[in-house]
């Protein structure tokens, strides 16, 4: 099975650009979460959770998720997942947080997150 | 299986020359711990502090906390395939400090969370505010990566905690609880009439920071599996886990999982308790169908009527637990799940990412967006300063209706997220919402 | 401290001015109680006082939502209360559904604590997760009893406490609030397990959203033989609404024959529904129920036929019960009529 990913994170971007398909991103988390809707409507399927962490989407500025190569009919256990990540998202208030640079940690929590998976990913 | 677990009252921890436990008092040598603690290369620093119920004391941020226990009897030692051999734990006798726990704290990353407030309104959320917390605070060598400095603090937790469990191993407990599961022939033959019960505990599986491990193994590579309830109990299943601290399972709750007590209280009575079956909580989602398939095909296979499942965290966890519960009950197994709820600060918006018409019964832990108010305390441990309080999860910077959380006088407004196992989605707590 | 200070939201009707017939009426604001509210001033005794009175007609405040509500919140800032008192509507669906919108808005806009009270079946009972809503007795008869439930909590709130959960307070489910339990979770977990696997009843601590969902029926094999039908819960209507279908809460449906129209325009066909900016559906009432386009498949054999009925309602803060009960009445007219599918539009 072929995947891509979706990502507005650099540090993934820097490490797996090349190895396989990152599809960069410089937006919001939330922003990242339409742009998968996008292509869950476009037939596209997730392969790994949009909510993965503990870390809130009014905490992380990044998120990395994991969606089919190929499209195929619309899904929609896929649909249900992203729009409940939306959700979620609209649901946590802004926090003002400026980490400033900060970031790093949110970054290697998020590259962590997807390497988790990949292992799996790799195996089917 | 049996084990009998010798509780040790310990009615108050002092920093003395010789480490022992007497008269129920933990006495501890301080320069002996930080020996010990030393001896990882990637530990720069380390004080150990004392933190005792209804004091004013803040401990922030938290990692870890753990309850002092020893193998008295039986065979394998405390936390197998971590600290010690993997040898099968959970029969014989264990001492337990009751009472007594070891708070490991530092920042590991800069967001890091969790509160433990000995008194005033935050004490009311945290099991830890009515523990005798002795409190590590260590930091790593510059240049240590994070997952390097995770497993250090880790590992010190659990040696310091090993170290003073050993010190009562020669001490006559107080009282003694005996826990026996029969194996699945004899457990039909006793109790022919009652509901075969088993306990699905979900484990948190997704990467650095939010991992758990079983005898060692990374439990995020395992498929779901079987376990006997007094394995637990001796220090099977240990948290990695250092964020989300209003759900997450710290060793100490796995060490006293209360669902494993409360089924050991109702065996033999209302239900036949067959045993634990562990899964993880996975990020692939193909690992999600494959762990609850495996949960739901193990109930079946026990022959079970009804299961529990908890789950430890947010979001992505709502999808593995829902999954559980939808295939066991598929398989005509009842079922009840735990969980928390993230209900937005009014209560107002949907509780979990995940729901279905299956999960007819639901316990709850409570709506971790509440927002509180911790009075000012007037010794911290750790630290918690500004980079502390406002960037924990439940915390802000400036916020239109609360300002930042971290106010002038050293009082904070947070969600209760930020307050360690305010929310725990075993069911250790009393709070609950509705 | 003086007297807590409370703003009373009420419908023509419950200020004594008219019933159906005065529903127009644009909101006003009278200093001190009007009709129900001196039932509260009295539960009310030295602690609290209804200082002014919103009364707003419910058609006018449903047909111009917005606008009304702007209004209505107007009047209720001027008096700086410390709580709002919305209704209570009884079965009333109108005014029920006006209570919650004022009640909702009164938080969020305002940031004064607001709630209403109403009948379990009122369609307002919606806005159960988003406001306070006391469960009242169906008609005004219930006014004391509802009185005495809704007094304490105005109270309660006008001195800026939070509520405990719905069942301690006596409203309604829906919002989620903290408390402490006398037993920890996992205890009350498998007292829940037992009595589930008795057969015995329990109560979910957290029911799970309400999910009515239906099963798709097979596709259609041919839809180019296939007679389908148009159905619509947008409002739309021959112009002038010959049946007064409500702009909200609708009480009916409409059944309109379609026999020979091939487009709607502004000069035949409107909506009449009070939850949206009608201005587009009114320009071009196929922008909501297609006929124009269902025209133009029939032509090029797309579909079999256009059914010669159209079914219409506004689904605005109408009842899930209701709108049930109108839909299997004109299903099986479908049915009856050989209907094979049906599209739905929405809003």
């Amino acid at each position: 099975m072929g995947f891509v990913v979706i990502t507005n994170n650099t540090m993934l971007k820097d490490k797996y650009d090349g190895e396989f398909d990152v599809l960069y991103h410089n937006v919001s988390l939330r922003e990242i979460f339409v742009i998968v809707r996008d292509k869950v409507h476009a037939g596209h399927e997730i392969l790994t959770h949009p909510m993965s962490g503990s870390v809130k989407p009014n905490e992380t500025p990044f998120k990395t998720v994991f969606i089919t190569k190929e499209k195929g009919k619309l899904n929609m256990d896929s649909v249900s997942l992203i729009e409940g990540a939306i959700a979620t998202c609209d649901k946590f208030v802004n926090r003002d947080i400026d980490y400033g640079s900060k970031t790093e940690d949110f970054q290697l929590i998020d590259l962590s997150l997807a390497e988790s998976a990949l292992a799996s990913l790799r195996a089917f | 299986m049996k084990l009998e677990l010798g509780y040790i009252f310990i009615k108050d921890i002092q920093f003395g020359n010789v480490s022992k436990v007497e008269g129920g008092v933990l006495y501890v040598n301080k320069d002996e711990l930080k020996k010990l603690v030393m001896e990882d290369t990637v530990i720069a620093s380390v004080d150990f502090d004392i933190a005792k119920p209804g004091e004013s004391v803040r401990i922030t941020p938290v990692k870890d906390v753990i309850e002092p226990r020893v193998k008295v009897e039986g065979t394998g030692a405390m936390f197998p395939g971590m600290l010690n051999k993997v040898e099968t734990v959970g029969n014989g006798k264990t001492h337990v400090l009751k009472g007594a726990a070891v708070v490991t704290c530092g920042k590991i990353v800069g967001f890091q969370e969790g509160i433990i407030d000995m008194s005033g309104e935050g004490a009311k959320y945290t099991p830890f505010s009515e523990t005798l917390n002795l409190v590590m605070v260590a930091d790593p060598v510059e240049g240590t990566k994070q997952h390097d400095h995770e497993k250090a603090i880790r590992m010190a937790g659990l040696k310091v905690a090993a170290y003073i469990g050993e010190l009562g191993k020669n001490v006559k407990a107080d009282e003694y609880h005996t826990f026996e599961t029969p194996n699945m022939v004899e457990g039909m033959k006793l109790y022919p009439n009652l509901p075969r019960v088993a306990y699905v505990l979900m484990l948190q599986t997704q990467g650095l920071l939010h991992d758990t491990y079983v005898y060692g193994v990374d439990m995020k590579q395992s498929i779901s599996t079987l376990i006997y309830p007094t394995e637990i109990m001796d220090g099977a299943i240990l948290s990695g886990n250092c964020v989300s601290a209003c759900d997450k399972n710290t060793t100490y709750h796995h060490q006293n999982n209360p669902v494993v007590h409360d089924m050991f209280d109702a065996h033999g009575k209302t239900i036949n308790f067959v045993g634990v079956i562990i899964t993880n909580e996975n990020v692939y989602l193909m690992d999600k169908e494959r762990s609850s398939d495996w949960s739901a095909k193990m109930a079946a296979m026990l022959g079970l009527d009804g299961v529990i499942i908890s789950q430890e965290g947010f979001g992505n966890p709502d999808t593995d637990l829902i999954m559980n519960c939808k295939k066991i009950e598929a398989k005509g197994i009842k079922t009840v799940i735990i969980t928390d709820e993230y209900a937005g600060r009014d209560g107002k918006s949907q509780s979990l990412a995940d729901a279905d018409v299956a999960a007819n019964a639901v316990v709850t832990g409570g709506n971790a967006n509440e927002v509180i108010v911790l009075g000012s305390m007037k010794k911290i441990i750790g630290k918690a300063d500004t980079t502390v309080v406002n960037t924990i999860a439940g915390g802000f910077g400036s916020d239109p209706v609360h300002g930042a959380s971290l106010k002038d006088d050293g009082s904070i407004i947070v969600e209760i997220q930020a307050i360690t196992g305010a929310t725990n989605e075993l069911g250790f707590n009393k709070m609950s919402a509705r | 401290m003086g007297k807590i200070k409370v703003v009373h939201y009420v419908n023509q009707f419950a200020a004594g001015i008219g019933g159906e017939e005065m529903a127009h009426v644009t909101p006003e604001l009278r200093d001190g109680t009007v009709g129900s509210g001196q039932a509260f001033n009295m539960a009310f005794g030295e602690e609290a006082e209804i200082v002014a009175t919103v009364v707003c007609g419910d058609n006018y405040f449903s047909e111009n939502l917005d606008k009304a509500k702007a209004e209505v919140l107007d009047m209720i800032k001027s008096k700086s209360p410390d709580v709002v008192i919305a209704g209570p509507a009884f079965n009333a669906g109108r005014y029920g559904f006006a209570c919650g919108t004022v009640a909702e808005a009164v938080e969020v806009e305002l940031g004064v604590p607001a709630f209403t009270g109403m009948f379990e079946e009122n369609a307002g009972v919606e806005f159960k997760g988003k406001v306070v809503i006391v469960p009242t007795k169906n008609s005004a008869a219930g006014m004391r009893d509802a009185v005495a439930k809704m007094a304490p909590l105005a109270i309660k709130l006008g001195k800026g406490e939070k509520l405990g959960p719905a069942f301690m307070e006596g409203y309604m489910p829906g919002i989620r609030v903290n408390f402490f339990d006398n037993e920890r979770g996992s205890k009350r977990a498998v007292d829940m397990l037992v009595k589930k696997l008795k057969g015995e009843e329990f109560v979910t601590e957290y029911p799970m959203p309400d999910f009515d969902r239906v099963e798709p029926n097979p596709a259609v094999k041919d839809l180019s033989k296939a007679k389908v039908a148009l159905v619509t819960s947008g409002g739309i209507v021959p112009k002038g609404n010959p049946d007064r279908i409500e702009s909200s809460s609708a009480s009916k449906y409409g059944e309109y024959v379609i026999d020979g129209v091939m487009d709607l325009t502004e000069a035949t066909y409107e909506t009449a529904h009070g939850g949206y900016d009608p201005v587009y559906a009114n320009l071009d009432a196929d922008r909501v129920l297609p006929v124009d386009v269902m025209r133009d498949y029939e032509k090029e054999g797309k579909i079999g036929s256009l059914h010669g009925k159209f079914y219409t309602t506004t689904g605005n803060g109408t009842s899930v019960a209701n709108s049930k009960a109108y839909s299997a009445e004109f299903a099986a007219k479908l049915k009856a009529d050989g209907v094979d599918a049906v599209i739905l539009t929405s809003t």
